[in-house]
């Protein structure tokens, strides 16, 4: 159980001057259970990917499969893909419209002609999951939610269609940090608990840091980089060369050792950094 | 009262169908030239307080005044547009054109400013922002953070003395943003008074002065040093400090003798490294 994409290129504008090549020979594959990061800077087609992989939009060449099934060979089959591969867009709390959080949350099962029983379960396990109760928050207007909230319901709607293939597109953007954490703690414990599949966009790079197994890095419609965590953000001069950075933390771990300090090269987080400093400072002044 | 740009003096503002005061009796005065983040959580009145500043809404109680236009008088509405421009979160709702120079010279026409310093203006603020090279392309087939360029460029277009931004960087990546940091350092310098609105607080740390906003008052203001160093009470707001702060101190928890208002890495750096 997979998403691979093989030999993707995808053309928009194609036949006006503005011909762009936003991917061009992009292979990839998503495995079930991974937390998945794609980072690149603005433009370098990472939202093109995430819509490529579940039909919204379809390669100029080469091909993405999901779980076997071949994006658009059967178009009848792009509702199911679209089932299994939920994607949360930008904003996505512009696209809430119900009146309550209930029926928000749903109107994609509704859709999917399940039972009452089946829809309303549905419902109260999506909204618990990204951290709600349910009793609480269903009969609340979506409208009157802080953004992080919002945001939520939003992740709940798509959670409830059950996919197994969760792609977030920036989901904390203009969040204020408590909503960034809010959110980010969701995630993560929905990946823990269930087999859920989470494929995370995003600029930040101290939260991709924090959160996924593998980072995929694309410039200019290439892949550039990929590997965990830690060995991408070991590479910073690669990293800033195509407009990305490295976390506070790694930057004051590589100026240190620059300057003679002996401790490791792969930090990212406060806590290991106060440790390795410590370490160092300790045996300097022995 | 000539040094100061923006006075606001003790307003409050509530929305039509909320029972709490967005904005709770805030006095700020900003100087001209000054270069100002304001910070704290959704909904902590920040972007109200911005939206009062351009007379997008009118204060409840109090009074704002824009160098020295009071805000309530509608006769002066287009001056203090003018003067204090604005650039807003998501720059698909403030584009208007189908090419990218045409969208910059939207505001300077509507001002009847001559072509030839419309062409001039459009020029170098979409050089400022460095899109220059996108300037006969239509807008929406640009990224999201490269729309937000362009929006910043409507503004710097308008020649206006005082520039506030409600979160311009949120959908840009690393490099976008750092980009849109330097572009406000240099206007800055050239005497443009900013007020920033950001969640980075590795933004907020470039700024002169950072003031932080919690349910709809001011709780903290001074220099990124003066706020930054009250990490507790930062995160009690709902905010964050930047790593390099954090880390210093943990380290001063543990016994290392570091100044506990260290901002930057390189001052931490050259401090460790003594």
């Amino acid at each position: 159980m997979s998403i691979t994409a093989e030999n993707i290129k995808y053309v928009y504008s194609e036949g006006t001057p503005f011909r762009t090549l936003a991917l061009d020979n992009v292979n990839i594959t998503i495995n079930q259970g991974e937390f998945v990061g794609i980072i690149g800077h603005t433009g370098s087609g990472k939202s093109t990917l995430i819509q490529l992989m579940n039909g919204l939009e379809l390669p100029t060449e080469g091909q993405v499969k999901v779980n076997d099934t071949i994006i658009g060979e059967d178009k009848k089959k792009l509702k199911l893909i679209r089932q299994t591969v939920g994607l949360v867009f930008q904003y996505p709390e512009y696209q809430l419209f119900e009146e309550t959080v209930e029926k928000d949350v749903a109107f994609g099962p509704i859709n999917l002609n399940l039972s009452q029983e089946e829809v309303d379960l549905r419902v109260k396990e999506a909204l618990e999951s990204v951290g709600f109760n349910y009793k609480k928050i269903k009969d609340v207007s979506p409208f009157e939610l802080s953004g992080g909230q919002k945001r939520r319901v939003a992740i709940a709607g798509v959670l409830a269609m059950k996919p197994d293939y969760l792609i977030l597109d920036e989901p904390t953007a203009g969040l204020d940090p408590a909503g960034r954490n809010e959110i980010f703690q969701q995630i993560k414990k929905l990946h823990e608990k269930s087999n859920v599949t989470v494929v995370l966009v995003s600029h930040s790079m101290e939260d991709i840091a924090k959160l996924v197994d593998r980072v995929i890095v694309l410039s200019k419609g290439k892949i550039h980089m990929e590997g965990t965590p830690k060995e991408i953000y070991s590479q910073a001069e690669e990293l800033e060369k195509i407009g990305l950075g490295i976390p506070q933390i790694a930057s004051i771990v590589k100026e240190l050792r620059n300057r003679g300090f002996n401790i490791r090269p792969d930090i990212l987080t406060v806590e290991e950094a106060k440790e390795e400093i410590l370490k160092e400072v300790r045996r300097r002044n022995v | 009262m000539k040094e100061y740009i923006i006075r606001i003096e003790n307003v409050k503002y509530k929305y039509e169908k909320e029972a709490a005061y967005a904005v709770n009796g805030v006095s700020l005065n900003i100087k001209k030239g000054e270069f100002t983040a304001i910070i704290g959580h959704n909904g902590s009145g920040k972007s109200t307080l911005a939206k009062l500043i351009n007379s997008l809404l009118l204060p409840t109680e109090g009074k704002i005044f824009v160098k020295d236009m009071d805000t309530s008088d509608d006769s002066k509405l287009w001056d203090i547009r003018q003067t204090a421009g604005m650039v807003f979160q998501n720059p698909d709702n403030q584009l208007v054109a189908t090419i990218v120079e045409e969208d910059i010279a939207f505001g300077p026409e509507n001002q009847g400013v001559e072509p030839s310093e419309i062409r001039r203006r459009v020029d170098e603020a979409l050089k400022a922002v460095g899109m220059y090279e996108y300037r006969k392309r239509p807008p929406h087939l640009l990224s999201g953070g490269q729309k937000q360029r362009i929006a910043i460029a409507g503004v710097l277009a308008l020649n206006s003395d005082c520039i506030i931004l409600d979160e311009p960087t949120a959908m840009l990546d690393p490099s976008g943003r750092k980009e849109v940091m330097e572009t406000l350092k240099k206007l800055n310098s050239q005497g443009k008074t900013i007020l920033l609105i950001t969640h980075y607080m590795d933004e907020a740390v470039l700024a002169d002065r950072v003031v932080v906003m919690d349910k709809g008052s001011i709780k903290l203001d001074g220099t990124p040093k003066e706020v930054f160093r009250n990490i507790e009470e930062i995160k009690k707001f709902g905010l964050d400090v930047p790593q390099v702060t954090e880390l210093t101190q943990e380290l001063i928890k543990e016994g290392l003798d570091l100044p506990p208002d260290i901002i930057d890495v390189k001052e931490l750096v050259d401090i460790l490294c003594q």
